[in-house]
């Protein structure tokens, strides 16, 4: 039973990924913007490092967590408008009435879609930084867990753009709540600098917030490995937990709201 | 002259009162785009905070670089703000509808089209100004002279690049990269850019006019760098201009019928 209702998600996530892949087009775009950061940021952090290692991190260290954080940040599959424009519009119906749950739904779209991107620019990225740099501070086992802490950190993700979608039920405009979201993403989820740089207090609160699972903690798990991911691990799941089962209660609460005119 | 003038301040007023029509939606953005800015700077506090000069460059610095850059920036898209919706504008066939009018149609494209996050940028960048150790009268008028040279750089180019599709398509994804290249650029220290990069951010990614020129003239006062500025303002914009206007050309209307409101 757990079999066949997991196979219906899995058929979303494939139609999709097959899907994305058709339109390579689409990734040149990105790809310009992705390749030009790393160019440009490249010289700030060669002029930064110049004396040394900074919080345990070298220029190569450096470049590389850059380049796995941005490819997390440029991956993800943006949904939050389409699932509000859903819910203003009543359109929403269409998915409730079947036969699917429609935050699994929305899940196996955004991680495929997600995951295309993602690997596509780990690939862009990484190749760019091997012909450039000959140095790679990662192993085949740092590869994997990193992807395993990536996908975590993008489930994380999807249930705060689940949450910012669903405030439709609730608030007319939503994309204020999206701008402040990413905004967060940008400081304390470490971005463009590690959250190792930050003065303690502000290191010890982005610890406590799930931001910095999102892409600080996958991006340090690619370049330290196991002993990170054992760290990190475990809190990312906790977090898809606890922010999983708010959004599960949220859209209970969220549905019952919804008044449908028929038509 | 005067009357293109004229025609950008009408349309000023025009949208910026059909904007103010919907109050939150412009408080919205326009205090989104200032938090925003405050948000990049961030980045740098933490930096400035680890390492404390990066190429003879400090957070004083950087701060006055912020200020030209969102202030140029605001500029440009304030007045010229269809500036880089015109890729799209040509793709749809759009342009048939200001070719109709006695309006010479480049100038009157591009400031028919105001944009809300950039008044933040504006406001945000004057605001920033007098937070840095350059704060002063005489060095204020000279923040708003560079600034609408530096914004008339940063157009021109843009309008070459926007341009381009008349000649080779679709060139959406190479017109997005554009702002964004000349702005990461700008937005770093330029100390840090040196040989074959220097010449490029002075030529075919014109970042060194569009922040390095303009805060160096406030740093230290230099008519012949100003001039220089000025020189690559006309340019840039003379270009510019050129590029469109052989483009148009080529041209091919869609029979596209638009109401504009």
């Amino acid at each position: 039973m757990a079999m066949k209702s997991l196979k219906k998600y899995l058929t979303i996530f494939q139609i999709t990924f097959v899907n994305d892949l058709m339109y390579t087009r689409n990734f040149i775009g990105q790809f310009m913007f992705f390749g030009l950061f790393l160019f440009v940021y490249s010289f700030l952090w060669r002029a930064v490092f110049k004396d040394g290692q900074i919080e345990g991190f070298s220029f190569v260290k450096m470049m590389w967590y850059f380049m796995f954080t941005e490819s997390i940040m440029l991956a993800k599959f943006v949904f939050h408008r389409e699932m509000a424009q859903d819910i203003k519009t009543g359109d929403i119906a269409y998915h409730l009435n079947k036969p699917y749950s429609y935050m699994l739904f929305m899940y196996a779209k955004y991680m495929s879609s997600s995951l295309v991107r993602m690997f596509m620019n780990l690939l862009f990225g990484s190749v760019i930084l091997f012909v450039t740099l000959h140095e790679a501070p990662i192993t085949p086992v740092n590869l994997i867990l990193g992807v395993f802490s990536s996908i975590t950190g993008l489930t994380i993700n999807f249930t705060f753009y689940f949450l910012i979608g669903m405030s439709a039920f609730w608030f007319e405009e939503n994309t204020a709540f999206h701008f402040i979201y990413s905004k967060f993403l940008f400081t304390v989820g470490g971005l463009f600098i590690p959250i190792q740089f930050f003065p303690d207090w502000l290191k010890q609160l982005s610890d406590k917030l799930p931001f910095m699972y999102i892409l600080n903690a996958p991006a340090k798990v690619y370049i330290e490995g196991v002993d990170e991911f054992i760290r990190v691990f475990p809190l990312q799941l906790l977090h898809v937990c606890i922010w999983g089962g708010l959004i599960g209660m949220l859209f209970i609460v969220g549905t019952k709201k919804l008044a449908i005119n028929g038509g | 002259m005067k009357k293109l003038l004229k025609l950008i301040w009408r349309y000023f007023k025009f949208n910026l009162s059909a904007q103010m029509e919907y109050r939150a939606n412009f408080l919205i953005q326009t205090v989104g785009m200032i938090i925003n800015d405050v948000f990049l700077l961030f980045f740098w506090w933490i930096l400035f905070g680890k390492v404390g000069v990066i190429n003879d460059y400090g957070m004083d610095d950087m701060l006055l670089v912020y200020a030209v850059v969102t202030i140029s920036f605001g500029i440009s898209q304030v007045f010229f703000g269809n500036l880089f919706n015109m890729t799209q504008i040509i793709i749809n066939g759009e342009l048939d509808s200001y070719l109709l009018l006695p309006q010479e149609p480049l100038s009157h494209l591009l400031v028919s089209r105001i944009s809300l996050g950039a008044l933040g940028d504006l406001v945000f960048g004057l605001a920033l100004f007098f937070f840095t150790s350059y704060a002063s009268v005489f060095n204020f008028f000279l923040l708003i002279i560079v600034s609408i040279l530096a914004s008339f750089v940063f157009t021109g180019f843009n309008i070459i690049f926007q341009s381009l599709t008349f000649y080779i398509g679709n060139a959406t994804s190479l017109a997005s990269v554009i702002p964004d290249s000349i702005l990461t650029f700008s937005l770093n220290p330029h100390t840090l850019f040196t040989g074959v990069v220097r010449i490029i951010l002075f030529t075919i990614i014109p970042s060194m006019y569009f922040s390095f020129m303009p805060v160096s003239i406030i740093k230290h006062f230099d008519g012949l760098s100003m001039l220089y500025l000025a020189g690559a303002a006309v340019l840039f914009m003379v270009v510019g201009v050129v590029v469109f206007k052989s483009g148009l050309k080529k041209y091919e209307s869609g029979n596209l019928i638009v109401k504009r409101m």
